[in-house]
């Protein structure tokens, strides 16, 4: 249920974003609330890994946490627990070590990342976030802004698929194919529709 | 050319098959899913795909382009750094939002400029 929905919303951090957003007006003491909850969870799940269910995720717990504690939203929670998060840095620094412990240490995966220290992390993740921009600004040179439009809904899918069945990405993928290669006409005239949509609308927008 | 189309379509579906054995069966991981008829898998990722597209369309209404292809682009960029490090999902979201928030403003207005760059070159604007 968690991985599911977690799948659902990017936490919408940035100060930068605020005016693009017509979001709940979550005022300090919320905020200050939040920051209690998100610590002290943190803290339990440091002490018992083992409140974590199965292949449960670390941070959705936090985030559920917070959104059963004040009553709100799953927006509103996500977006203060981004607000606290971008505040508090060594709140910041506590909650990436819990989900690290938790998803690459006690699971044995990524442990190579995970062993590293926060700077050769940090460069790391530096250089695939630029390296991904890059290739999708590349992309569109090369392609068109269709095809890289194309390519980012589809994944977007595909993952959200993976995450409501609880398989893997790739296994997702091919369903996902085998589906519109059955459907070869219908799903190309609704994907280049939504692609449409999308791009037509920013044309139309307000600057 | 049925013949050859009937003949592709069997390799497909014994692709799939495989596929779905090894990912699933053999894994136990998505047994549900698995285990249902073809028409019922079919079904299932119909009802995804066009829920999918409807839930980006709803959102460019409610939240604008800029916010709907952020969130796909980090959504794309996530599942680059967790095929990468072979970590989960979850995880490798974790990892980038905790940079983001290190590097805000310049993140931020890398993802602004390529949103616009892209947006910038289609033929629908």
């Amino acid at each position: 249920m968690e991985l599911a929905q977690a799948g659902g919303g990017v936490r919408l951090f940035s100060p930068g974003l605020v005016p693009l957003l017509d979001l709940a007006n979550l005022d300090d003491k919320s905020r200050q609330q939040a920051e209690q909850i998100i610590k002290s969870e943190i803290a339990a799940v440091t002490n018992n890994p083992a409140v974590i269910k199965g292949n449960g995720c670390a941070a959705c717990h936090v985030l559920f946490k917070v959104k059963e504690t004040l009553q709100v939203s799953e927006q509103d929670a996500a977006d203060l627990l981004s607000e606290v998060l971008l505040d508090n840095s060594s709140l910041n620094e506590e909650f990436i070590s819990m989900v690290e412990d938790i998803h690459m240490k006690a699971r044995m995966m990524g442990t190579t990342f995970a062993i590293k220290t926060r700077e050769a992390k940090d460069r790391y993740i530096d250089s695939n976030f630029k390296n991904t921009l890059s290739e999708l600004l590349s992309d569109a040179s090369v392609y068109g802004t269709e095809i890289v439009m194309r390519r980012l809904i589809i994944s977007n899918i595909a993952l959200n698929i993976a995450q409501n069945l609880g398989i893997d990405y790739h296994a997702a993928t091919e369903e996902l194919y085998y589906y519109m290669r059955k459907n070869d006409r219908a799903t190309h005239g609704e994907l280049m529709q939504a692609i449409r949509s999308l791009l037509t609308k920013v044309g139309s927008q307000k600057p | 050319m049925n013949r050859q189309y009937r003949s592709k379509r069997d390799i497909y579906t014994k692709s799939l098959w495989i596929m779905e054995n090894i990912h699933m069966k053999q894994r136990m991981i998505g047994m549900t899913f698995a285990i249902k008829t073809r028409e019922a898998k079919n079904r299932y990722i119909d009802s995804q795909f066009k829920n999918a597209l409807d839930e980006l369309l709803g959102d460019i209404a409610d939240y604008g382009v800029d916010i709907v292809l952020r969130r796909l682009i980090l959504f794309y960029v996530a599942l680059g750094i967790a095929q990468n490090l072979g970590a989960d999902y979850h995880a490798a979201t974790e990892q980038l939002y905790y940079y983001m928030r290190k590097h805000d403003k310049e993140t931020h207005a890398a993802l602004i400029k390529l949103v616009q760059s892209v947006v910038g070159r289609s033929k629908h604007r």
